[in-house]
C-alpha cells in the first residue's frame, strides 16, 4: 500500500510500497505537482522500477517548465535502487 | 542441507506482488539470507513478475504465474514460469542510463535492476512454458 499526501503546496509525503500496483495513484498526484517540489521519502520502505519510472516522468514533466523535483529522506535500500537505476544523477537527492 | 522446493501460484495482477515479495521474503530468511540478500531477491522478484504481467500477459490479470524458491546448500533460486509471449534474452539490450534520464520512457530498467541485484538469471522455454530463474549464491 501507498499513502501520499501533501505536507504543503510543495511537499508531497510518500509512505508505504511503491510498486506497479500504485504506479497509477501516484501518477495521479505526481501530475497535479507544478514547479519546483520536495518529495519526502522518509516513510517509503520500497520502491521498484515502476515507481523510479513515475518519478522520472514528472521531473521530465517539471523540467519543461524549468522546475523540478528534490527527493529527501531516502532509506538506504530505496537509496540503493536510486543508484542502481542510475537516477542518483537525475534527480537532486538531499 | 537437503534441497528445498516451496511453490506459490498467483494471478496475473501487480495486486499480488506484495504477497511475493512476503513469500520470498520469508523463505529467504529462513534459509538464513543476509539481510541486503533479502531485499535484493524481493525486489528482483517483484521486477520478474510485473514484467511478466505487463509483456507477457499484456495486463490480462486472470493467467497464472507459478514462482518456486529453490534452496540449495550453495544457492537460492526463484523460478517464475507463465506462459504467455516470452521474452527474448538475445534482443535485451543493457539500457541507457543517459537516454532514459532524457526520455520519457524507461524501458528495460527492470531488467536492467534484475541483473544487476542478482548473481545468476537464466531465461528458458519449455514448450509453451517460459521460465526465468533468479540466483543468488551464499558467500
Amino acid at each position: 500500500m501507498l499513502e501520499i499526501s501533501k505536507a504543503d503546496e510543495s511537499t508531497v509525503l510518500l509512505k508505504g510500497r511503491m510498486d506497479a500496483s500504485q504506479a497509477d495513484a501516484a501518477h495521479e498526484v505526481m501530475d497535479a505537482l507544478t514547479g519546483t517540489c520536495t518529495v519526502d521519502f522518509a516513510g517509503l520502505e520500497y520502491i521498484s522500477s515502476a515507481g523510479l519510472k513515475v518519478l522520472l516522468a514528472t521531473q521530465q514533466r517539471l523540467w519543461e517548465s524549468g522546475g523540478e523535483i528534490v527527493l529527501q529522506g531516502m532509506t538506504p535500500h530505496v537509496r540503493m535502487v536510486f543508484d542502481l537505476a542510475g537516477f542518483d544523477s537525475v534527480f537532486k537527492i538531499s | 542441507m537437503a534441497n528445498r522446493i516451496h511453490k506459490l501460484t498467483i494471478p496475473s495482477s501487480t495486486r499480488y506482488l506484495e504477497d511475493v515479495r512476503q513469500f520470498v521474503e520469508i523463505h529467504a530468511e529462513k534459509a538464513r539470507l543476509p539481510e541486503d540478500s533479502v531485499q535484493q531477491l524481493k525486489m528482483a522478484v517483484d521486477e520478474a513478475c510485473a514484467n511478466v504481467i505487463e509483456h507477457a500477459y499484456s495486463g490480462n490479470t486472470d493467467q497464472p504465474i507459478d514462482i518456486a524458491v529453490i534452496v540449495k546448500p550453495d544457492r537460492f533460486t526463484v523460478r517464475i514460469r507463465d506462459e504467455g509471449v516470452g521474452f527474448n534474452p538475445d534482443a535485451y539490450q543493457e539500457p541507457d542510463l543517459a537516454r532514459i534520464a532524457r526520455s520519457r520512457r524507461a524501458g528495460g530498467l527492470g531488467v536492467h535492476i534484475m541483473h544487476r541485484l542478482m548473481d545468476q538469471v537464466e531465461y528458458r522455454q519449455r514448450g509453451r512454458t517460459n521460465e526465468c530463474c533468479l540466483t543468488k549464491y551464499r558467500r
